[in-house]
């Protein structure tokens, strides 16, 4: 696992989830341009996110019928209190 | 423009954007329910499965009891949490996973959800034999082996795409801590991967 900078950890977190803007994005783009170190550290957690969204995408579970059909009979008991 | 409203149980807050509102029939909204909690319904059993550490059955169970729950509290809110409907059920799940764990969430001793973590890392889980393959297994189990409460922050963010102010809300804790907790649990989730597991090393199909 290839860590940041110390100083940039946080900036790289925020940038992988949109939420890094005006100096502090500006400037993480300028060090990144720079650091070999923090550019690998930027893409093994992109990696990472993209794998967790993977998973998360392939799991489609499902409320078997029965569970449905017992969560229709309590709405139903809802509606008539 | 957003208000924050308590539930009829006084538990939860939650916010909702006055721009939905909508005046409608009880019959309606019970169709509008019904429609959302089956729009939702995969997100809200893989974020209980991931309470559950990895028990489906149980998992279940917690959706069950929260879309009855969330049912009752939906028709006495106004206006509807359509825009935060996701958040708001996950909410609800958190809150009915703690009481059906015996867990009082305001002072959770995370050395103890901690050692829970460990003792069931690697095991395998019912949820692993039934879906996925040999990377999604690794990940889970990795996920598994973290502390709860970064568990549920990479659950929300990176695998249920909620941003911080809405993991915030699920998760009752302020956006700074939803951040801290998401980078330590990253960074652990990549230490458990291991070196192997790298962006030259992996192919994803």
């Amino acid at each position: 696992m290839t860590k940041p900078c110390l100083h940039t950890g946080w900036m790289i977190h925020r940038r992988i989830d949109h939420d890094l803007k005006g100096f502090w994005s500006a400037y993480l783009e300028y060090h990144l341009s720079g650091c070999p170190r923090c550019r690998e550290a930027l893409a093994a957690l992109l990696k990472l996110k993209a794998d967790l969204q993977n998973v998360a995408n392939r799991e489609t579970p499902k409320l078997a019928p029965d569970r449905w059909a017992a969560l229709e009979a309590e709405w139903d008991k809802v509606d008539k209190d | 423009m957003q208000a924050t409203l308590l539930d009829p149980h006084g538990m939860m807050t939650v916010g909702v954007n006055l721009r939905q509102q909508v005046v409608t029939s009880p019959e309606e909204r019970r169709s509008r329910f019904g429609r959302l909690a089956r729009e939702h319904e995969a997100g809200m059993l893989r974020f209980a499965t991931r309470m559950a550490q990895g028990n489906a059955d149980i998992a279940s169970d917690w959706v069950q009891d929260a879309l009855i729950q969330g049912y009752r509290s939906y028709l006495k809110l106004d206006p509807e949490p359509l825009e935060y409907f996701r958040a708001w059920m996950y909410q609800i799940i958190r809150h009915v996973a703690y009481r059906a764990s015996g867990k009082d969430q305001r002072t959770q001793n995370v050395e103890d959800i901690d050692a829970v973590a460990d003792s069931t890392a690697m095991a395998p889980s019912p949820f692993d034999e039934l879906v996925g393959n040999e990377i999604d297994i690794r990940i889970r189990r990795a996920l598994q082996a973290l502390p709860e409460t970064q568990r549920m922050c990479v659950v929300l963010v990176d695998m249920e795409q909620l941003d911080y102010e809405e993991t915030s809300r699920v998760m009752g804790i302020p956006t700074g801590t939803v951040r801290s907790r998401l980078s330590r649990g990253r960074m652990k989730l990549q230490e458990l991967l291991g070196p192997n597991f790298s962006p030259h090393q992996e192919d994803h199909s």
